[in-house]
This record gives structure tokens, sequence and C-alpha cells, in this order.
């Protein structure tokens, strides 16, 4: 019976992707089935012949949701077939994480997730069961910022200011962060360099960032610190008066460092980087299925140079960045090494 | 408000664009038939066509779309209705008037009820769009935890009215309900009652669990009947009928417009939406009336309530997502990928250069109401027909669609064993009179509840009182649930005083003793 049972859960998740999940049209699937089994056959030596699925492991409308959303068109010109966006949120990302895992290791899924500062969490905090040799990062894709947020027309509209309130009155001033984010640890390390109590600020959390940013645009909290360049579409709803970088973006050519705004105060420190957004596959495709792995990544590879994807990307404000496997987790591990110095912080 | 030379270019695009025209009755439909089945969404259905989206004008995707969400708020009705088995936490509250007037043979009443409070409270909404979009999309900003806090226990009140025989067993299962709803990572990154199960760390999946509480426990309950409606000359299809509904509903615009401004104000906030709408809408309404007891047992103005506050939703998503880019649920979330597609995103900027495009998107709606009472009319002319299936050809088709949906929303076995599993305690707790939809509703409410209140302790640096006495607008809706919670009571106490103080100090005096 249960052999049964796992026979049948097997041969679903194998059936097509695009119909699988969906009950209506589990009749469309199994006529469609009959007429491709030919044409499959035929096919069946250039990989990809079905949908491709990325597994987002946020809500929709954030960040990660953004470059997946964002991609998947031009992944799907580039490899000749329709490649889908799937959500699936939930405890700190592990929950898509782990469906990840759970799917077939044929490079029909990828995932779009954050190896750090988030894994870091997954792995030290909750146990969750998988550790970075278990994934091929294809590529650390979007490091984003930390931006300093203030509603419009909010009580402060500097850095300088928020930082001053939080010193003349402790555990006056509301802050929003996403709860384990880089921006988390960060709020952490600012108010060590002020050398004040965490609870000096009123640290509000969200499991995400789009309603931290609804929050923030809504005028509910003092100040917040997000990923800067998923922010950046809703200036006009609120200010960013710091960011956590070396130097200011072009973006946003009149807000100042925080460090040169800490540096004012007698402050020097290391935030860490915000939120790595990484598209990535299987530590056993390599090997299991080479072709497919040098298919998938030379096609990613093309996708991140195509001048018009760029472009667009640009636009909305998505990051670009190619840095291959190797230099990827070269960069996650380095981080690694800065969390590891303010681990206490996850158990606050 | 209303800018009217956008207005005019906007009937010129429509005027001239019959490809939306045309994708407007199959999305519609799409929508109406998916919803009818449990355990499909709108926002799987919109995910499935995003893809077709590509190839349309950024108008046509937008109304295709938005006419799949039209269809999809009034299909999940129909079998919330007929067989007291909501597919989403939208008709949640539709199946609590809805089904017992189904058991009473007045199915076609409640039908026609639907369809008409669904219509109006979708056009209704989207008028107050029209007029309102830049205010109103700013205004729900304004809504920080403790106001969401406070809209959610007041949802959460239903669970004491919601009763069955006995009270107690009414709190208790709603109790137990947002129990389970703790199960999971908590808002506070503390693991709970996962047993150290994995697949639990998100909690329990609320949509399976739902549809085996409601569908196994009424399924099986009915395991015993012939069939769903047991006298069999009530067991009929009357159009006639369907629009005596359709009418009767005209006959309470209150009703509808409470329900269609929560939806339009509320409805758009991530987080919120239908689920939380049709609840709140329903509890008003309740509290409301002359005589709530009724409510629960087939009154015609609960099913109105909650269609009004589900149907409007989505104008209010449309607000948030069109006038500030934010997506308040799965559904909109689709949409906003559907604009970037397209190379747009929402948000004010959008709103000021293509005031036309939002416009078009606006008076399409209003159409999209009419031809949905069309279809509706003739789709639940059909679907009403289930009464007449024999119950035990039905309950077999209805369990496997339901295990089909529940495996599609996890995507593994997670989901149909959530279906049974809670279908044996939906069972137990129907068989033992212990209240199910007491327990639905703290299932669906409790972890928002939670993380409403984490957010609220957080902001107000503890408790602090200054806070509180900064948010006026919390402390209207403060006001108003004290208020629906215990001006009954305090009402009856005073007319049973009121003759004790006047006219018949006597017969007071006899009563007291």
């Amino acid at each position: 019976m249960t052999r049964m049972m796992k026979n049948l859960a097997r041969e679903t998740t194998r059936t097509p992707r695009l119909f699988a999940r969906r009950p209506v049209l589990w009749m469309l699937a199994s006529a469609a089935a009959a007429g491709k089994l030919a044409v499959r056959n035929v096919a069946a030596a250039t990989w990809p012949d079905e949908p491709i699925t990325i597994v987002v492991s946020t809500k929709a409308g954030g960040g990660f949701d953004m470059m997946a959303r964002n991609l998947a068109p031009a992944l799907a010109k580039e490899l000749g077939v329709p490649v889908n966006v799937l959500d699936k949120e939930g405890g700190a990302m592990v929950i898509g994480t782990r469906y990840f895992l759970s799917q077939p290791h044929d490079g029909n899924t990828l995932l779009v997730t954050g190896p750090a500062p988030y894994w870091y969490a997954d792995i030290n905090k909750f146990h969750a069961g998988y550790d970075l040799k278990d994934f091929e990062i294809l590529n650390v894709q979007w490091t984003d910022k930390t931006g300093v947020f203030v509603p419009k027309g909010g009580k402060y509209q500097s850095f300088k200011d928020i930082i001053d309130a939080i010193k003349a009155h402790p555990g006056e001033v509301s802050c929003g962060v996403v709860r384990d984010s880089g921006e988390f640890f960060n709020a952490g390390i600012l108010m060590s360099a002020l050398k004040l109590p965490l609870s000096a600020i009123r640290l509000v959390t969200y499991e995400a960032s789009a309603p931290l940013r609804t929050a923030v645009a809504g005028g509910q909290l003092d100040f917040a610190l997000v990923s800067l360049e998923a922010s950046l579409s809703m200036l006009s709803l609120m200010t960013a008066v710091a960011i956590f970088n070396d130097t200011p973006i072009p973006e946003l050519p009149g807000t100042p460092t925080a460090d040169s705004v800490l540096k004012a105060e007698g402050i020097t420190t290391t935030f860490v980087p915000s939120s790595m957004r990484a598209l990535i596959t299987y530590a056993d495709l390599k090997e299991k299925y080479p072709d497919r792995y040098a298919r998938l990544r030379g096609a990613y590879e093309k996708v991140l140079h195509d001048p018009d994807f760029l472009a667009k990307a640009k636009k909305q404000g998505v990051g670009t960045d190619w840095l291959g496997p190797e230099q990827s987790l070269a960069q996650i591990k380095a981080a690694y090494a800065i969390f590891d110095q303010y681990k206490s912080l996850l158990n606050q | 408000m209303i800018d009217w030379q956008a207005l005019a270019s906007a009937f010129h695009i429509l005027g001239s664009s019959y490809s939306a025209w045309l994708l407007t009755i199959p999305g519609i439909a799409l929508g109406m038939l998916g919803g009818a089945i449990p355990g499909v969404s709108s926002a799987l259905i919109l995910a499935i066509v995003l893809p077709a989206t590509l190839w349309m004008s950024l108008l046509s995707a937008l109304i295709f779309m938005t006419a799949i969400y039209t269809g999809a708020a009034f299909g999940v009705a129909i079998p919330a209705i007929l067989m007291g088995v909501p597919g989403s936490p939208a008709a949640v509250a539709t199946s609590f008037d809805g089904y017992p007037m189904t058991q009473r043979g007045e199915h076609n009443l409640a039908l026609g009820l639907a369809l008409a409070a669904s219509t109006l409270g979708h056009m209704g909404a989207y008028l107050i769009l029209f007029v309102f979009i830049g205010v109103i999309s700013h205004a729900v900003l304004k809504l920080g935890p403790l106001e969401m806090l406070l809209l959610m226990l007041w949802g959460l009140t239903l669970i004491a009215a919601l009763r069955g025989r006995y009270v107690s067993r009414s709190l208790l299962s709603g109790l137990l309900g947002i129990l389970i709803a703790t199960i999971g990572l908590s808002p506070r990154d503390v693991i709970r009652g996962t047993f150290d199960l994995p697949e639990l760390l998100d909690g329990v999946p609320v949509v399976p669990a739902m549809i085996g509480l409601f569908a196994a426990s009424e399924l099986f309950n009915l395991a015993g009947a012939s069939y769903l409606v047991q006298r069999s000359d009530l067991r009929t299809v009357s159009v006639r009928d369907i629009a005596r509904g359709m009418l009767q509903a005209l006959q309470h615009p209150v009703v509808i417009l409470r329900g269609l401004i929560i939806g339009a104000t509320i409805g758009g906030l991530p987080g919120v939406g239908a689920a939380v709408c049709n609840l709140v809408s329903y509890a008003e309404t309740r509290r409301g009336d002359k005589h709530p007891e009724t409510f629960g047992k087939g009154n015609p103005k609960g099913i109105i309530a909650a269609e009004a506050g589900n149907a409007s939703s989505e104008a209010g998503s449309m607000a948030t997502l069109l006038a500030l880019g934010i997506p308040g649920g799965a559904s909109s979330a689709v949409m906003l990928a559907a604009l970037s597609l397209h190379d747009v995103t929402g948000g004010p900027q959008f709103l000021d250069a293509s005031k036309d495009v939002v416009y078009a998107i606006i008076l399409n709606n209003f159409v999209q109401g009419a031809i949905m009472l069309a279809l509706g009319l003739g789709l639940i002319g059909l679907m009403a027909n289930i009464i007449r299936i024999p119950v035990r050809v039905l309950i077999p088709v209805i369990l496997v669609l339901a295990t089909f949906g529940s495996y599609g929303l996890s995507g593994n076995m997670a989901g149909p064993a959530t279906m049974v599993a809670f279908g044996l305690l939906g069972w137990f707790m129907q068989r033992h009179d212990y209240s199910v939809p007491a327990c639905v509703v703290g299932l669906i409410l409790g972890g928002k509840v939670e993380n409403a209140l984490l957010q609220t302790y957080q902001i107000s640096g503890g408790w602090q009182l200054s806070y509180f006495a900064g948010r006026p607008i919390a402390m209207v809706l403060l006001v108003l649930l004290l208020f629906s919670l215990f001006s009954r009571p305090l009402m009856q106490t005073w007319r049973a005083r009121r003759p004790a103080l006047g006219a018949a100090p006597e017969e007071n005096a006899i009563e007291s003793v």
C-alpha cells in the first residue's frame, strides 16, 4: 500500500510540471501527454524538453521573486521551453529550499534564494538539514545593499537625526527589519557600534520585505533597514537617508553612506552585506547530467550578458552580476565568516 | 478626483481595442469554473495563464487577468453553498448560511443571492476605486499593525457567534483552530509543535486543512443520506428561484454597501485579502442584525455579506497594486509579474502616466460585472444539478477532486495527507457538536493575529500608551469592536431594567424574587 502511494507520488511528480499541479488540467495533461510522447522521443537528446520551474523561497513581491520573474522569460527564450516561477515561502526560507531538494535532481527545477544570510540562520539556528555542499550556486546574481529608509514627511529626515534620537530617547524610535536578513544583523551591529543595547530601538520584525516597505511607505515606522535596490521602485513613497556601502550609488546621488555619517560621530564599524540573491541548482547535477549543467550555466551566463535583458533589469532595479559558481561560493563563505562573529544576534 | 481627460481617453482605448473585449468572457468563464473546484485558487489560474499574457497588450493582459479574478471570486461560492465545501478561505463565510439553505432546499435562492451580491460588490467596489483610487490607496497605508490586529480580532469574534448546540464546545473548537495555527515557525522565530517534522515548519497548510475539515466532515455526515436535499420535490433547478434570490439581494443595500467598503479598503492590504474580508463583513452584518441567532442557520443576509466582502476585495487589491505597486496577495503578485513582463512597474508614476489604462481597466470591470451576471446564471443553472446527483456518487467525486486540489496546492503528498487528517478531525468534531466553522476561523486568522500582535507589541515599545493615543483610526475601530461586542447585552440589561424604574415596579419586584 505504502509502496503504491510512493509510486503514485513519484509518477505524479514526473508528469509535465505545468499540468501536474493543476487538477483542472489533468484531463488536458493526459491528452497532451499522448501527443507529446512521440515528439519527446525525437527530442530526447536535446534537454530541456519540458518546462523548467524556478522555486522562490519567499513570498511573491519581494526582491527574490522580482529576480526570478525577471529572469524567467529571458531564460525561457534561451532554453526554448517555458520557465515558471513558483513561490514556496515560509519557515525562514527553509520550506522553499527543502521543497527544491525534494524534486528530482534533473535540472528541471532551479532555486532562487538567499544563501547569505538566510541559509546561515537556517543551518545554524533551525537545523534545516541541508548545507552549502548540497547545492551548486550557479551565480550570486544580486548582492543588495542595506538602505536606511524613512517615510516621506516622517519625524526624522536624515540618518544623523535618527542616531541622535536613538541616543537621546532610548527605546522610543521604531526600526523595521526583515527577520534574519542582512539588515537584521546590521541593526544589531549598528547598536553595538553606538554602544547601546538592542532594546534602545523598537525593533519591529517582518516576514518579508514587501510588507516592511508598505509599512515604511505608510509612515508606520520611524525608519527601516531594507534591501536597497529592490526598494528603488518605491522611492516616491519613502526616502533613502543612508546606504550601507563603500560609496554612494548613482541612483541616489544625494544619499550619504552610513560610514561617512558614523565617522563624523567618531564611530567606525563593519557591516555585513545585505541579501545575496542567487540562482542555484543541485550539487550532483554536474556529475549526473554534465551536458545539462553546461547548457544551463551557458544559457544563464548568456542571458546575463544580453544587452536587452540588462537594460530591462536595470529599469526594474534588479541586479545582474555574473560571478560564476566559484567566485559566488567564495563570497558566500566570506560572508559566513562575518556572521560567525555576530552569531548571538540570531537568538534575539 | 476624476481625471476627465484620461476618462475620455480610456473610452477611446476600450472602443478601439476589440481584443481586450474578446478576452473578457473567456476570462470570467475560466475563473468561475476554476473557482468552483475546491483547491483551485484564482492565483493558480492566473499563474497558468501568465505566460500567455506576454503576447497580449498590457491592457488586454490586465483585463484578461482581472476577468479571471472576477469570475473566481464568484466561482468559489458555488461549492460553498451547494456542498458546504468552500474551495478557498474567501468563501468560508458564504458556506455558513449558504449550505443550510441548500439543505432546506433553497439552493436556487442561495445561489441567486450569492451571484447578485457578488456582482454588486464587485461593481460597487470598482465604482469606489474609480472615484477615489489615489485617495484610497494612500489611506490604506495608514493601517498599521494595531489596526490590522483589531480588524482581525473582529473576524475572530465570529468564533463565539458560530456556535452549535453548546457555546463552550464552539469556543473550544475555535481555540483548537488557533492552536493549530501556531504550529510551525512563529513570527518570533520559535519552532512550535512541529514534532521535528520539517514539513510542518511553515505550519499546517491552511487550505487543504480547511477543505478536509469542511468536506470530509460534511460528506461523512451525508454518507447515510441519499441526496443533498432530502425532499425530492425540492430537488429542482429553478431559474425563477435564482432570479428571486437575485432580487432579494437588492433588498439589502446596507449589507452590500458594508461588505464592499470593507473589501475595497482592507482587501488590498498584504496578508489581509478576501480571506479576511468575507469573515469581517459577515461578522459585522451578523452583529448589526436584529436577529443574530438566525445567522449560520440559513439567513440570506449572511450570504450577501460574505459575497459582497469577498467580491469587492478584488478592487481593493487592484488599488494597492496599480496605485502603489504593492501586491496584496498571491493573485495580485502574479498580476505584478504580468506588469513587469510588459516593462511596467505599478506605483504612483504608473497611475499618473497611465491613468487612462487604469480607467479602462475599471470601466471594463463594470462590464465584467454584467457579463458575470449572465455567465453566472448559466453556470449555476448547470451546477445546481449537483443536488440531483445521488450522494453515493457525489462523495467519491468530491473527495477525489479535493485530493487532487490539495496535492496541487502543496506540490507533494503533504497536501492530501493534511486533508485526510483534518477530514477525520472534522468528522469527529461534527459528530460531537464541536463547531467546524469556528475551528476554521481560528485556523485562518490565528497566525495573522499573532503576527499583528507581535508587531503591535514591538512597535509600541511594549504596550506604551503613547503609541495607542496617536492612532485615532485604531481607537475608532476599538470602540466599534467593543460596542459591537457589548452593546446588545448591555441594551438587553437596560431594557430589562427599564420597566423596573418606570411603570411596573411591583411586577419587577416579583420578577427579581
